[in-house]
This record gives structure tokens, sequence and C-alpha cells, in this order.
């Protein structure tokens, strides 16, 4: 579309109204009083009311140009995951510090689920919150839908850490009554699957460029601990792609083939397996045996 | 191996990469370090090693202290003394518009904070110890912090202490210089700072008082326009910033071993081509978008309008299109309508050559747009 060159605030928002056209005119019936619709799109529905507590919205609403004055050198990350916008309330009643709620809205529940699984730890103290969250002290982070919830509050006391809990039930159920984990890590095998390890990696998996969009898996066996993961693209021929794109890589000519075993000068031995618009692979393993065999049961 | 052109009277080069002195830690580093704050694989981190990287940089907040885990597990397999690990750890109690620190911040919470990144990074001590993101003079002498600073140094805990800053750069960074306590920033710097004389005076100023002076952020946002169609050239972008010699080393933040080996190569050859100028001088020459937030027009405004607060309020318009945020701060200012129609000339001169006047009046706008527009 042509620009205006009178670049109005007035000529940027019909500009982004012409490239949003639908979620405009959610916008413009909006503004024209359709506030269920505010209800269904927006997060004011999300910090709920909670008897004895007031609610302040002190922040600003932080989006992707200005996210580091908020987190500094960590937005970085978020950004990779998709980062849409950062909506934070504190809520306060008289003497103690606040407990403040961040909302960080991400633009998939995958993305959301990426950057919260980056931030995870498997020895945190897990809760039934979201479709995963987990408490340390007065800190409970979780994902929901498109949201990684964190709630945090300086003061440690037993009724704080009971609150917070109270308060992330209740933005969860606002969020998603019925969370779920992305469908994609329920093809992981269970057998020697190390809990909580599970992540989602947007970009450079492994440190390569054409390894995006990646779910991986950590496995113990016997004294072997290595990475299970998986790539699912639209088309077969995409993968294929990935996969000269890896034989350049480790400059090695394309073999036709189910399997492939790549010698990654950085990452050692990698074994994939490409099954139809996926690929499946292994790194961590050392015996092409060992490797074949495991992709062979995925 | 043939010898590097030396951008520094401080620097050595050894192979293809060019050392230079942190300021008074003595440290000798290359140019290229390594911002671990969103690499996940270790691999990476070897990779690094491998080709000469000593400098790690990772903080106790990024990937909520996975980073510093990964990167310690890493360095396990290494004698202690063939890296330099910096981690940063932020205050509590900032105040958030003056970026002062308050009765609010706990030293204690700080070096509690900080013990837990020695855990994570199964390290007796970190050779760099830095406060995280400070912005105003009165934060960098924050007294009992720097106590507690000195606490930790004289511990062993922390061999150097340093602070990181992107904002308000100039006088942050002239304060740490005039207080000689810190041994190191690490601060935002790239070529869009060019112009920006305070900014470089400050780092000279910096470096004459003996602080090593690390680089982040040079690539300043990655693309020169609001559509991300032109992207900046990286390594041009990253030579810029290592030419200054008083920049002793930078951060850049790769994720593969692509942008490793760019990011390295750049210490082939640190002089710019004609090509490579030609673009950052094509980036200089642009109307930037990119407000620098250095306040020199605070006061300036014969109406007394907040000035800095509306070019952020352009920038977020036209730079960030960030449109919600950039309605809410115009409202947030209570502005009269049409607020420069009443001034024949603009009394304020901003460094960056803006047309203040004619940008105040493209974003006071904002104050009439309904609010519950941006509810999506």
């Amino acid at each position: 579309m042509e620009r205006c060159a009178c670049r109005s605030v007035y000529c940027l928002i019909f500009s982004k109204m012409m490239k949003q056209t639908f979620v405009f005119i959610g916008c413009i019936l909006l503004w024209t009083g359709n506030s269920a619709r505010a209800q269904e799109t927006g997060v004011e529905g999300i910090f709920p009311e909670v008897d004895g507590y007031d609610i302040v919205f002190d922040y600003p609403v932080y989006q992707p140009g200005n996210l580091w004055d908020y987190i500094n050198g960590g937005a970085d990350a978020y950004l990779s995951y998709d980062f849409v916008d950062l909506h934070i309330a504190e809520y306060s009643r008289g003497g103690g510090a606040p407990v403040k709620v961040e909302l960080y809205r991400h633009a998939t529940p995958v993305h959301a689920y990426g950057i919260y699984s980056q931030e995870r730890y498997p020895d945190f103290h897990f809760v039934d919150v979201g479709a995963e969250g987990y408490q340390e002290g007065s800190t409970l982070n979780f994902v929901a839908g498109r949201f990684y919830v964190k709630i945090m509050s300086h003061d440690e006391d037993a009724e704080t850490k009971r609150f917070i809990q109270e308060i992330a039930r209740k933005v969860a159920g606002n969020i998603d009554p019925e969370p779920s984990l992305p469908v994609a890590l329920s093809l992981f095998p269970s057998e020697n699957r190390l809990p909580r390890t599970e992540t989602f990696i947007s970009q450079n998996f492994m440190g390569h460029e054409f390894l995006s969009d990646v779910f991986a898996v950590q496995y113990e066996e016997g004294d072997d601990r290595f990475t299970l993961f998986l790539l699912e693209k639209e088309k077969p021929g995409e993968c294929r792609e990935i996969l000269e794109a890896y034989y350049r890589f480790t400059k090695t000519g394309f073999r036709e083939g189910e399997y492939h075993m790549m010698n990654d000068p950085y990452n050692g031995l990698v074994g994939l397996r490409l099954k139809g618009n996926r690929i499946w692979g292994i790194s961590g393993l050392n015996s092409e045996e060992q490797i074949r065999g495991i992709l062979g049961s995925v | 191996m043939g010898k590097t052109v030396l951008a520094s009277s401080a620097s050595q080069t050894e192979g293809k990469l060019v050392y230079r002195t942190l300021g008074r830690t003595g440290l000798q580093i290359p140019v290229v370090s390594m911002g671990v704050m969103r690499a996940d694989n270790p691999n990476l981190v070897r990779a690094a090693l491998e080709k000469g990287v000593t400098l790690f940089d990772t903080a106790h907040g990024y990937q909520r202290g996975n980073n510093e885990r990964m990167l310690g597990e890493v360095l396990q397999d290494y004698p202690r003394d063939s890296f330099i690990v910096g981690t940063k750890v932020g205050p509590t109690g900032k105040d958030r518009q003056t970026g002062d620190l308050t009765s609010d911040t706990d030293p204690e919470e700080f070096e509690r904070m900080f013990h837990i990144s020695l855990e994570r990074l199964q390290m007796d001590y970190v050779d760099i110890l830095h406060v995280h993101g400070l912005s105003s003079r009165q934060s960098v002498t924050f007294e009992p912090l720097l106590k507690k600073l000195e606490q930790i140094k004289q511990e062993g805990k922390a061999r150097f202490i340093g602070f990181s800053t992107h904002q308000n750069m100039p006088e942050v960074i002239d304060e740490a210089a005039e207080s000689g306590f810190y041994d190191v920033v690490l601060t935002s710097y790239n070529f869009q700072m060019a112009d920006w004389k305070e900014m470089n005076h400050a780092l000279e100023k910096a470096a004459a008082a003996g602080i090593g002076l690390i680089a982040m952020k040079t690539m300043a946002g990655a693309f020169f326009d609001n559509d991300r169609t032109q992207p900046i050239n990286v390594k041009a972008a990253l030579k810029w910033a290592l030419l200054n010699p008083n920049i002793h080393t930078s951060i850049p933040g790769y994720t593969s071993f692509n942008e490793l080996e760019e990011s390295f190569s750049v210490m082939e050859n640190l002089h710019l081509s004609d090509d490579e100028m030609k673009d950052l001088r094509l980036a200089q020459h642009e109307a930037s978008l990119f407000c620098l937030g250095c306040n020199d027009c605070l006061g300036q405004c014969s109406k007394g309008l907040s000035i800095p607060d509306l070019m952020r309020g352009y920038m977020y318009t036209y730079g960030y299109r960030a449109y919600a945020e950039a309605r809410e701060l115009v409202a947030s200012l209570d502005l009269p309508s049409e607020p420069c129609s009443d001034c024949a000339e603009c009394t304020v001169t901003c460094r960056r050559g803006y047309q203040v006047a004619e940008r105040i009046s493209r974003v006071a706008r904002w104050k009439d747009v309904p609010a519950d527009l941006f509810i999506a």
C-alpha cells in the first residue's frame, strides 16, 4: 500500500487499519460500543478483582520497541519468541509489599510456552496452575494460552505465598479454563524421559540457523543423557531443504534416505530421521546403532 | 600471520584476534567477546572458547538463571584462569521515573541474589560483578550499595566491579569517572551515536580514568527502517564501535555458529571498507527516528512542554509503531490544543537536528485519540 506523505498519526492509524483490517474493524466496533468484543480480546478481564486488595496499573504497556526498558538485555530472548506486549498490575493492601502480576503476551501459545520453557528449571517446585507452572518462594510463574504469567512479591510470608497462589489460579482461569501444553510434546516417548525438560526453541536450535521452531526433550538411558528433538513443517519438501542445509554445513554431499547421520563439527554426532513432514533428531549419543534404534521407535 | 592494523595504542594483535586492555583491570581480552544472554547451546560457548573468546557476559535474570547455569556447566571443563565471567545483578527499589535508587534498595537482597548467581555459575568468584541497568548519577554513587560492592570485592567474590547502562549514558559514565569506584562500565554504544559529543567525551573521560569500557547494543536495532526491510550491516556496525579506542571490547549476542563466525571476522580487519563506510554514512544522514534520550532539550521550551517525552512519543509512533504506548504517553502529558501554535519560532534545539515543533504537531494529536481504539 502506498504511504501517505503527510505521515500524520491518523494516517498511521489508517495504514495499520488497512493492514490489519479485521482486527481494526473489531476495534472500531469496540469504539462504537461493542464492549463484549473487548472482553474477548483485551487483557482487562484477566486481572481479577480480589476483596481487600487495590489494583494499581502504574506501569506502561510494554511492547517490542521498549521491553528493554523493563527487563534490560533479557528482552532479546522474549522478542525471539514473538513477544506482543506486557501488561502489569500491582495488588496491594495496607502495609505489605505489593504483589506484581506480569502478563507477557506472545503471538501464539507455542511461543508463550517457548519462552516459559527457556526460564523453567526442572528442579523448581511445580504447582498445578495453568498448563504448567512453578512457585519459588514468593514468585509463581506459569504459562496459559498465549500468556507467560509471572507473579511476585518481595514479601516472603505464608499469607503472601497463599495469596499469590490464589491470584495465579484466578488469572489462569481467566486466560483459559482448560489450558494445555503444545500437542507436539505428546508425540515424544515417555520411556526414560526426564520430567520438566521439554522446551520449544524458536531460532538457531543447536546454534544452527536452519533449525528453527524445534521441540526438544532430555532423556537419560543408563549413563547416557541425550536430547530428542522434533521439527514439523507444512510440507515434506521443507524438511528436505533443512536436511540439505545440514549436509552443506557439514560439507558432505546429500544422501537420499530416511535416516541421516551428521558429523556436526560443533555438536558431535547428530542423527536425523525424515518422516513425512517431520524431522526427528538426536544429539548427545555416540552410537549410530543406538540412535537408529531410538529414532526408529518414534 | 599478518598483523592487523591496531585501532588503539593499547591494542595488540595475535593472529586474527585483536586484544585490548580492559582499563585498570589489566585484563587483556579480544575486542569481540560473547553476550551469552540468548544462547542456550553449551556448544556455542565451547566454540567461542575455542576461537579465543575469553570474556563471557551473562546476568542473574537472563532465562531466569538458566543462562548462568548453562555457562557455569560449560566452564567447569576449562581452567579458571582461561576465561573471564561477568554477571549482572539488578538492585531493588529503583525509581522507574528517575532511575535513582531509594530507601527500598536493599544491599542485602543484592548480595543474596549475587550469591545465587555464584551458585548457578558453580564458582567461588566472578571476574566482573555489574550492577544491572543504572541510569542516573545518583544511582552510580548510592552509598549503601557501594559499601556492599566494596565488601563483596574485599571478600574476593568479585575481582572487579562495574555496572551496565543504556539510558542517560553520558551522565552516568561521567559520574563513574568522577567517582573512581568502578573498574568497568558496560554501555550501549553504536554508530547512531556518532555525533553525540557528550557520549564520546564521557567514554574518553572514563577510559582516561582507567575504567574498562565494554560496548553492547552495537547493532542499533538491526534495521534502519520501520518496516524492517533494510538491515543494518552488522559487521560494519560492530567495527564502527570498535574503531573507538576507548571501547575495549564488545559483547555481540550471537546465538548461531554463523553469527559467531561473522562477529569474529571483524578482527581480520577492523577498518571500515568504503562500502561499509557508505552504509553507515547513509545511516547517519537519514533522519533517524532514534531519540538519544540525552535530555539536552529539557527546559528549552518556552511553553514548558516536556520535549524528551514528546520525542519519545514520536519514536514510539514512527519508529516502534507502538501506537497505544504513544497515545498513553502523550495523553499523560496534559497538553493544550495545538501546543506550538502561539510560538513564531521554536526555542528548542535538538542535537540530532530534529524539527521539534513539527514532530510535536504530529504526536500531540494522539491526545484526542480514544484509548479504546487500542484494545486488541
